[in-house]
């Protein structure tokens, strides 16, 4: 259910009433997306140390930006994910896009929605229970280039297939990372839109909606 | 120049190969985790920054058993040390340097125990890291240079290269040519699984051991990725299609990581006994992969006692592939589809000439969705750059469709550069009996590792006899076998004659099928058509002799697959000859059929009869299309286009529902999949009434509109709506793709004319490319205007990148459109 409704949100769907074949369509797609993907993630778990105004983790990676210091300013661990619905799907959509448009759309919205669903789901089969969002390289004043770093640590290419183009886009192109805080407490950091480059001039944000999943 | 003891080397080991085990190494990333390496630290560098370390794990590998070593090279490529402080050949020249210690150190050992063993060094190949077009961004010639960069350091150091963990076959196809085209090293080519047994790409173990046979590697097989217990159907399938000698390197199972390490979660004991499995079942050489130590070689070996090769029998079978599928042709009937030929077809002829790619690529579309299995690519048109059609067309045929291709050129040029970037193992359209033309195709057979089509005509031209026609088909296997090509790499086509002018022709074709079939052990191909030529319902004759030649033996009709009696006939003869196990297919595809009465299935062509066809509650066709409904749209036009002038049909019901749509979009009535079926039909409505103006052959259709989504950029679903909406008004659409080089758009420019030129970009990294792009088309002296849109794209970025409009939305883009170009 959750899927279908994201879904609908990323296609601009905001209560309109949507005609019977338009939702038997929305279903089967999901059903084929569901069946298409091969959705793979990878994860690494390190400490968080301390020093100075400074954090450090053991592994290649210069996590020191400010806003994911202000992201992990109450964790103790930090976790990187790799997400990726793989290739197969970005072949099923580039067969639509010669071929039937309308699932072409859907099928990417709901993509979008899976993608997210796996890293919900990871999250919540690892035994902790206070996270922060997921932050991702891109975000705020985290450099994209910081994908590299990511990738590398978490060995992406060979454990789930995600590598990057020389833009630094990720490929597969339904692919998440994310770097999460894992912490004692409820940490009551909230996903927002603030540093967002698109920020002004957003297409969801005039809906009265955001880009990303509203958690309670 | 290659040193003498490494020429001797080379030659051991390709003797060894297959006859004697050979015993890898294991994890090389796993070891030098434990000795100190910090997750996301680049291992290559360690070559010199720990060469110590190096010498000692290999030295500890050789000591296990191990007799072939891994440099540690994996990812000594320009594109993953980019930022390391070490040049690619510092990292390799390094490498070797060390892995010639341990091996140096292991003969001092052995002197002293007083034992002879041989060790070979195997340059080791990883994947790139970027992923190939059509997936990622990175193009085979890249791909190439990085692996030739490597092999030029390492060709006469090492005495043989390994290449592993790969999972797209055009990837690993352009790491073996680099290094056939440049050094004599003995190639040893391993691809990752995983548990769906699939690369990530998509390729099965039958597709890419089929392709890795072609290319002639001398060992094939499987590593990484998974435990030894996972792997096992893997191997097994491997085992029981490859012909040439197998190897299997395993990860000691997967991954569990904790307190800031990795493990693995397979035992020595438990990865001993698979091993030994393995080696039983007449694997050749095996190793270790991720999380595996020397003790597990050690244990495998203990468990081990004869190093001889098990032996294993497999039958060479008839196989061409694309990256992902594969064909077996000689078991169940195989349809190439043959529609994708200008001969004879003008509206396809005028696409090839216009480059009108997207045009091309539909007639393959529809050709696999009436269940064609191969396609035959021909765009031999005058005046054409015919090579580089060719490529493209290829290209875009591989980018959306997973069945192998049948390249079909009466050039040998042609073949080859066709043959070179094509993912799979090509079908080669073909070779005759005549000495020069084998003499041109053969090495292209041969190298890039195809099937090819042998037409049984020589100098004489087409035989009339049966024993002329297997006369030259020996002649063809014999000269095939002298450039190294085996039999089951050639298929017959025995041509057929017009029944029309040669009754008795029809025949003898037949027999000589039926010769080539069960005396020579060949599978063959006919092309259907020609038999027919002259007659009266042609389709009739076609059916018939479907059926016969299938009778004789016939393994691939080259055929129109879009004829639905020669599809049914075809799925008939599959029950009826027992291919078809328990009918299942058949009932599959014929359960719902309708047993017509005689004249009632011809395609409606009345206004009456079309009438009857149209549902009641379609009072117009503008409410269909503002209902989307795609499938009503063409019978509606039709109907319309009985009573109403073309023009009256446009300005009277499609643009007005199109206002409608887009008015309904914009105060949120409906949302983004109803406005782009309503797009979709309307663009249907569109091709159907174009399709009678072209008749009338008057109004030219608006635009073009050249759209392109920006070099580096993968994201193309805007740019796709745009392409739908923008037809949706009438316009003329060229559709350039996405990732496209700034000069393919300047090319675009000059070959299209256009009125408007729409760019896409969706992320900050990629609007460079756009700016570059615009500032290369006005350099040119481009005054089309330029529109451009994506997600980072505003009023003001479009300012400064040059463009003249920016539209926010597809429906915004319709509009500027309409308002520059005129009608």
């Amino acid at each position: 259910m959750s899927i279908k409704s994201e879904a609908l949100r990323y296609l601009g769907h905001s209560g309109q009433s949507i005609p019977e074949d338009q939702m038997q369509l929305v279903d089967a797609v999901i059903e084929e997306t569901i069946a298409v993907a091969e959705p793979k993630t990878v994860h690494r778990i390190f400490s968080i140390e301390r020093r100075d105004d400074s954090i450090y983790i053991p592994a290649e990676i210069d996590l020191n930006t400010k806003d994911i210091k202000h992201l992990l300013a109450q964790s103790r661990d930090v976790m990187l994910i790799g997400a990726t619905l793989g290739l197969s799907i970005d072949r099923k959509l580039r067969y639509y896009s010669k071929t039937d448009a309308t699932r072409m759309i859907i099928m990417d919205a709901v993509a979008s929605a899976l993608i997210e669903d796996v890293c919900d789901t990871l999250q919540a089969s690892l035994p902790f229970e206070h996270y922060t969002f997921r932050f991702s390289p891109g975000y705020g004043d985290v450099p994209l280039t910081m994908q590299k770093d990511l990738l590398r640590v978490l060995e992406a290419g060979k454990r789930i297939g995600l590598s990057l183009t020389s833009s630094l886009l990720m490929v597969p192109q339904k692919s998440i990372t994310g770097i999460v805080g894992i912490g004692e407490k409820d940490m009551q950091l909230k996903r927002s839109c603030d540093g967002c480059k698109l920020m002004d001039h957003c297409e969801y944000r005039k809906k009265g909606t955001v880009c990303y999943k509203i958690t309670s | 120049m290659l040193q003498d003891h490494i020429i001797k080397r080379r030659a051991q080991l390709r003797e060894t190969l297959g006859k004697e085990l050979l015993v890898f190494d294991g994890a090389m990333g796993s070891q030098l985790h434990i000795k100190g390496i910090r997750p996301g630290e680049r291992p290559e560098d360690a070559n010199i920054d720990h060469a110590e370390w190096i010498v000692d794990i290999h030295s500890e590998y050789l000591e296990s058993g191990a007799n072939c070593i891994l440099t540690n090279t994996l990812g000594a490529n320009r594109y993953h040390l980019e930022d390391s402080s070490y040049s690619v050949k510092e990292v390799i020249d390094a490498a070797i340097s060390n892995a010639h210690k341990a091996i140096e150190i292991e003969k001092a050992r052995c002197n002293r125990l007083g034992i002879h063993r041989n060790t070979y060094m195997f340059y080791n190949i990883g994947p790139i890291g970027q992923l190939l077009q059509p997936m990622g961004t990175l193009s085979f010639d890249e791909a190439y240079s990085l692996f030739k960069d490597q092999v030029l350091i390492a060709k006469d150091q090492a005495d043989a290269v390994l290449i592993e963990t790969m999972s797209d076959t055009l990837e690993i196809k352009a790491a073996i040519l680099a290094i056939k085209e440049n050094s004599d090293l003995p190639i040893f080519a391993s691809m990752t699984f995983d548990e769906n047994q699939r690369t990530l790409t998509g390729a099965s173990p039958l597709t890419a051991v089929t392709i890795l046979e072609g290319l002639g590697v001398d060992c094939l097989g499987v590593n990484c990725s998974l435990g030894p217990k996972e792997l096992e159907p893997i191997v097994m399938e491997i085992l029981s299609i490859a012909t040439i000698p197998v190897i299997v390197e395993p990860n000691a199972g997967l991954p569990v990581y904790a307190n800031n390490q990795t493990t693995y979660n397979v035992s020595m004991e438990e990865f001993a006994k698979y091993i030994k499995r393995f080696v039983d079942a007449g694997v050749s050489c095996f190793g270790g992969c991720c999380g595996t130590t020397p003790e597990y070689i050690r244990q495998c070996l203990s468990l081990i006692e004869d190093r001889t090769v098990a032996r294993r029998s497999v039958r060479k079978k008839t196989r061409v592939a694309s990256g992902i599928d594969c064909v077996t042709l000689g078991e169940k009937t195989i349809v190439c589809g043959e529609r994708l030929n200008p001969t004879g077809k003008k509206k396809l002829k005028e696409a090839l000439l216009a480059q009108r790619i997207d045009a091309v690529l539909q007639e393959g579309l529809s050709q696999v969705k009436a269940g064609a299995h191969i396609l035959d690519v021909n765009v031999g048109v005058p005046g054409i750059d015919e090579a580089v059609t060719m490529k493209k067309v290829v290209y875009a045929l591989q980018e959306v469709l997973s069945v192998p291709l049948q390249i079909d050129s009466s050039s040998p040029l042609v073949l080859e550069q066709a043959c070179r970037q094509y993912n799979g193992k090509p079908l080669i359209n073909s070779v005759n009996g005549k000495v020069a033309v084998m003499d041109e195709v053969f090495p292209i057979v041969k190298k890039y590792g195809g099937v090819v089509i042998g037409l049984t005509l020589d100098e004489d031209g087409i035989p009339e006899t049966t024993e002329k026609r297997i006369e030259i088909a020996k002649r063809i296997v014999d000269c095939a076998e002298k450039y190294g090509i085996d039999r089951s790499d050639i298929v017959i086509d025995c041509l057929c004659l017009t029944v029309s002018a040669q009754q008795d022709a029809a025949d003898k074709t037949l027999e000589a099928i039926t010769y080539m079939t069960r005396e020579m052990g060949l599978c063959t191909v006919l092309g259907l058509s020609n038999i027919s030529f002259g007659l009266p319902n042609r389709l009739l004759i076609n059916q018939a002799y479907l059926l016969m030649a299938l009778q004789a033996g016939l393994s691939m009709p080259i055929m129109n697959p879009l004829e639905k009696p020669l599809m049914d006939s075809i799925d008939a003869f599959e029950v009826l000859s027992g291919h078809d196990v328990a009918s299942s297919v058949y009932v599959d595809k014929h359960a719902a059929d309708q047993v017509h009465i005689a004249g009632s299935q011809h395609i409606a062509k009345t206004s009456i009869e079309l009438e009857a066809r149209i549902d009641d509650e379609d009072s117009s066709l503008t409410q269909i299309i503002v209902a989307g409904r795609k499938g009503a749209a063409v019978d509606r036009v039709r109907f319309e286009l009985v009573k109403s002038d073309p023009m009256q049909i446009i300005n009277e019901q499609i643009i007005p529902a199109l206002g409608e749509v887009g008015n309904r979009y914009e105060k949120g009535t409906i949302f983004l999949p109803q406005l782009i079926s309503s797009a979709e039909t309307a663009k249907l409505a569109f091709v159907e009434i174009n399709n009678e103006i072209a008749k009338s052959s008057t109004g030219p259709k608006r635009g073009p509109v050249v759209i392109a989504t920006v070099e580096g950029d993968v994201h193309d679903i805007g740019k796709n709506i745009v392409k739908v909406v923008l037809e949706s008004y009438g316009f003329d659409v060229v559709d350039l793709g996405k990732d496209v080089p700034v000069q393919r758009v300047v090319e675009a420019f000059k070959t299209y004319h256009p009125k408007l030129i729409g760019l896409s970009a969706l992320m900050t990294t990629t609007v460079v490319y756009m700016d570059a792009t615009i500032k290369a088309l006005k350099k040119e002296g481009c005054d089309c205007p330029i529109m451009v849109g994506g997600a980072v794209l505003t009023a003001d970025v479009a300012r400064d990148v040059g463009a003249d409009y920016y539209a926010k939305d597809a429906m915004e883009s319709a509009a500027i459109a309409t308002r520059i170009i005129p009608e």
